[in-house]
């Protein structure tokens, strides 16, 4: 691609400044995690004292199943996502372009349980999965994490659908298809733009959530659970869970590098051209 | 009710004597355990030791996970959701109290005879938890909640002899302290810190019994005792203790054992034995050398020996499967192992079987008081827990304004709330 | 095909509700998307509508969760209206709520608009801020804690190093300020996401379109405002959206750095009802409080619902 234009220095700039507010506390993340407890308890940015240790880089892989729950995590939130990809254009597709009863009350239902809180989940669906003897398998978790991201996966591809050239659906209602094919030959693939993005938000969302698997999973607890594990109830191990923080953010932030790429690759795409 | 306990522990003792050690236990228990860190450690420890000794018995661990801070949403969780086991170990006799209400415990008082308990943990610690005639809980572990941190040191700089050992002495430190440009006292109150002095105070002047019908709301709220606590409390601030109010409303007790114990820029403070873990583990001090505690200064005479403690104890569950195996796991954290694993990571038990001389100093100084105390649970952790709520907020609204007026307002509206919600 | 059904500005909101149910008379009806909701409509009656269903009836009960629960009518909802602490979390949560939200949007919405004037150059600091977003609640109120802890928290010490000793602070020791540390912090973790969806916006801008702009002569702040603003809207909508639905049910990072106080300063309803329902277990009264919210927040964004369906 050659640029017609030259970007002007002070975005960079700008953006720059503001970001060093942000990276602040991450370097304190990451000095907590290389020192030893004892001198990071006056502030990670005190250095009276000074010394580099991996030893609580060692520690934790040995004292915690770090791998299982790194595992379990990439399982709870990549099923989660898949999920949530796979099933909220489908939503989206009905409420953009077909007519239907009950359409109007259904999405109402449907966008506005964005406010239901995941406390309210906790009682009815424990004692739910108890009776199926769904306690400790991811799906405990899966299930609702899929039901709860539908309030805004459907909302956010509809609002993209309805800014979809209606001459392509058209053309290939012409065609003979039905809306079926139409959704899964003309319209999926060009929403791969909002599919990112709902994948890569429900990724992130379920990848931190803390709440429905430390009561519905036992053994096969992910990264966050772990987590408040490490912190004991007297003992700290700021160290440690330094450590555990950033291998926990790691994961989320390549997704979001990969992404990044793909929500380009899904602009040129719609534009019809390459840039 | 005594007469058959007494037959029982006679038939009990006798089959313990003739056939108990040649019988090989045998089964599963599982057990609810929450805790985490070095007494999370502990409990497996414990749970290890027990099976090598019984090949036959398999213990299973259900760990739910703290919810928010609070172990207990995820042990309702458990029970609500009708999960099965025998024990449970539990902090809050609170919690303790509603779980017996609702049906869901059993006695231990057949276990307690027939292996004699009493042998190993003293009445004071089986009254703590005996509600009615029936005692539900066995305390194992025991913290002194009573301690004022100090630096032997930075009051031997102010030219402070001894501990004090009355209200008046501790008083009469804070002039030295701040002639030597120290802060008397440092509190820390942005979470519940606060309530450690009312707690103590309380048990100093008015002795367990009154305090008790406090947390029991037979005694009220709007009490000249509990007037005259507010009064000891101001007396303090007006002698500028502590920090200002901000402050004080700012930081948490690790922020007062930072200032008390690690930088010495405040003379003393009061918190359970959390003190000792982090000044011994993550300042690298010495105990007894470099940090101690004196015990809270008498207030009343008569209440001297009053002494706040907080615990964690063995509940036995309605449902459990094999009571005599339940049992026969207690024994054993009682008896002179058990005990001594604990103590050899340090933890404080109150059992009567422990070596103290497993302890570092400061806490063989407290486990050596637990004999002779006049042991009284931790006020807070007694009362309803949205009573413990309000009780909280309240102290800190009495640091924003400790007048006498508001002070009148705080106490009303606690007695309000009580009325409420027993 | 469906024509857009938009409801005139003047039509009441009781005809408009009322229209919700109107099955769109005289249109073709498209039996098919019953097939396409199946999936996501039984999903979400399994995992929000039963339990939503079972937390309208558990708020007309008195119950402890351990014991027989005991119908209450009325009572927890009388009983809530008057609590002034429920009041105070209301009053809380729209002050957090709205500021949390406008000024995680507000940044992140800037960031990428600037961001789309120079993609390539902005990459390493978009990651850097988008990384707050992947720390967890609980690990980021442990760090602030740090920032602004009295004594040697980094801000006093700052300010003591510059002289400006007056200004340090007991910033959680007071509730206006700590008001403020909580929304910073909160806003530091939640600036990373409207900066996503706004920027997926302008990234799917057809470059040709950005490109003829330069040729026609357009400066920088007219691209900007004609073409990155224009089009950067879908992504600010969507973010404004789901900011609010995170910060609504923000617990941890309040739990974390002021537990609600000093003396309830910081206490939301999220956090209000975490109390109530899961450390004082009064399942009745934390599911109304749940109920309130839910109406509370639904009469809120009447305006914002009426939009959103309008489209539809």
């Amino acid at each position: 691609m050659n640029d017609i234009y030259k970007p002007p220095l002070w975005p960079m700039l700008l953006i720059g400044v503001v970001s060093l507010i942000w990276v602040l506390p991450l370097i304190g993340i990451i000095m907590t995690s290389i020192r030893p407890e004892g001198e990071t308890l006056k502030g990670w940015w005190n250095i009276e004292e000074f010394t580099l240790t991996l030893e609580a880089w060692r520690e934790v892989w040995v004292n915690y199943p770090l791998w299982d729950a790194l595992w379990n995590s990439i399982k709870i939130a990549g099923l989660s996502s898949l999920g949530s990809i796979l099933l909220a254009p489908m939503g989206a597709y009905a409420f953009a372009f077909l007519n239907f009863p009950g359409k109007k009350v259904t999405f109402l239902l449907l966008v506005n349980a964005f406010v239901i809180p995941n406390q309210i989940l906790i009682i009815p669906l424990f004692t739910l999965w108890r009776n199926v003897g769904l306690i400790d398998n991811i799906f405990s978790v899966i299930i609702p994490f899929v039901a709860l991201s539908m309030a805004w996966a459907v909302f956010l591809v509809r609002n993209y659908l309805v800014d979809f050239p209606r001459s392509l659906i058209d053309a290939a209602h012409i065609d003979g298809c039905g809306h079926v094919r139409t959704f899964w030959s003309v319209v999926l693939p060009n929403a791969l733009t909002p599919m990112a993005a709902v994948g890569i938000l429900q990724f992130m969302w379920t990848w931190n959530s803390l709440m429905l698997p430390m009561l519905f999973l036992r053994e096969n607890i992910p990264l966050p659970v772990l987590l408040t594990k490490i912190k004991g109830t007297y003992e700290p191990n700021w160290d440690q869970v330094a450590v555990a923080t950033i291998i926990t953010s790691v994961i989320p932030l390549l997704i979001f590098l990969y992404f990044q790429k793909y929500f380009a690759a899904g602009a040129s795409n719609q534009s019809g051209q390459k840039g | 009710m005594k007469f058959v306990n007494s037959v029982l522990s006679g038939v009990a003792v006798a089959a313990l004597a003739t056939g108990a050690w040649a019988e090989e236990l045998k089964g599963e228990l599982t057990i609810l355990n929450w805790l985490g860190g070095t007494e999370g450690e502990l409990i497996i420890a414990l749970e290890e030791a027990f099976m090598a000794q019984n090949p036959g018995v398999t213990i299973k661990d259900i760990n739910p996970s703290a919810g928010g801070g609070d172990a207990r949403a995820g042990i309702r969780s458990a029970l609500l959701s009708g999960e099965r086991f025998d024990l449970l170990l539990n902090t809050w006799p609170s919690f303790e109290k509603e779980l017996i209400d609702a049906g869901l415990l059993q006695s231990w008082d057949g276990q307690w005879e027939a292996r004699n308990w009493s042998a190993s943990l003293g009445d004071s610690w089986r009254n703590l938890a005996t509600y009615g005639d029936e005692t539900y809980g066995v305390y194992f572990l025991a913290g002194n909640r009573s301690g004022l941190w100090y630096r032997p040191e930075t009051f031997a700089a102010a030219g402070i002899e001894g501990e004090p050992q009355t209200w008046d002495d501790y008083l009469s430190t804070f002039a030295k302290l701040q002639a030597n440009d120290i802060q008397p006292v440092s509190i820390g109150a942005r979470s519940w810190a606060t309530t450690e002095w009312f707690e103590n105070l309380i048990l100093k002047s008015a002795g367990t019994d009154y305090t008790a019908r406090l947390a029991n709301h037979e005694a009220k709220w709007t009490d000249p005792e509990v007037t005259a606590v507010f009064d000891l409390m101001r007396d303090m601030i007006e002698a500028n203790c502590c920090e200002a109010t901000e402050k004080m409303l700012a930081m948490h007790w690790p922020d007062t054992a930072d200032a008390v114990l690690r930088d010495g820029t405040a003379g003393s403070m009061l918190i359970g034995a959390w003190a000792n873990q982090r000044a011994a583990g993550e300042y690298g001090q010495k105990p007894g050398d470099d940090y101690s505690f004196f015990q809270f200064p008498a207030v009343n005479d008569e209440h001297a020996k009053t002494m706040s403690i907080d615990g964690k104890n063995w509940l036995l569950m309605d449902g459990a499967q094999d009571v005599e195996l339940a049992g026969a796991f207690i024994d054993f954290v009682l008896s002179e192992e058990g005990s001594n694993i604990i103590a050899n990571l340090n933890i404080a038990t109150p059992s009567a079987n422990v070596d103290a001389s497993k302890y570092d100093p400061v806490v063989a100084k407290y486990v050596s008081m637990y004999k002779d105390a006049d042991v009284f649970f931790v006020m807070d952790d007694l009362l309803p827990a949205e009573l413990s709520g309000l009780f909280r907020t309240s102290l800190q609204k009495f640091l924003q304004d400790p007048s006498a007026e508001n002070v009148a307002e705080i106490q009303a509206a606690l007695e309000a709330k009580a009325n409420e919600v027993y | 095909m469906t024509a857009l059904d938009r409801p005139s500005v003047g039509k009441s909101v009781v005809a408009y509700v009322a229209s919700w149910f109107k099955p769109a008379g005289g249109q073709r009806q498209d039996w098919v998307a019953y097939v396409l909701l199946a999936p996501v409509l039984l999903l979400f009656a399994l995992g929000v509508l039963y339990p939503l269903f079972e937390t309208v009836r558990v708020s007309f009960l008195d119950w402890t969760g351990l014991g027989r629960p005991k119908p209450a009518g009325i009572e927890n909802y009388t009983k809530l209206i008057s609590d002034p602490n429920f009041l105070n979390a209301l009053k809380v949560t729209l002050t957090w709520t709205v500021a949390t939200t406008f000024f995680s949007v507000l940044f992140g919405w800037t960031i990428a608009l600037v961001s789309g004037l120079d993609a390539k150059r902005t990459l390493v600091f978009r990651v850097a801020i988008f990384a707050a977003y992947g720390v967890s609640e609980v690990a980021s109120g442990v760090i602030w804690l740090g920032i602004v802890q009295p004594d040697f928290g980094l801000i006093n010490s700052v300010l003591r190093a510059i002289g400006l000793d007056q200004w340090a602070y007991p910033w959680l020791g007071d509730a206006n300020t700590a008001m403020v540390v909580l929304v910073a912090a909160y806003v530091w973790t939640q600036t990373g996401l409207p900066l996503l969806t706004c920027y997926a916006a302008i990234v799917a801008i057809p470059r040709s379109q950005i490109e003829a702009a330069y040729v026609d002569g357009a400066s920088h702040m007219q691209v900007l405002r004609h073409i990155l603003i224009p089009y950067s809207l879908p992504g600010l909508k969507v973010a404004i959206f789901l900011v609010l639905l995170n910060s609504l049910k923000a617990f941890d990072l309040i739990h974390a750095m002021t537990e609600g106080g000093p003396v309830r300063g910081t206490e939301t309803v999220g956090y209000f009802m975490f109390k109530e329902a899961v450390v004082y277990f009064k399942q009745g009264y934390g599911a109304a409080s749940t109920v309130v919210l839910l109406l509370a927040v639904i009469v809120v964004s009447i305006p914002l619902i009426r939009e959103r369906s309008s489209d539809t």
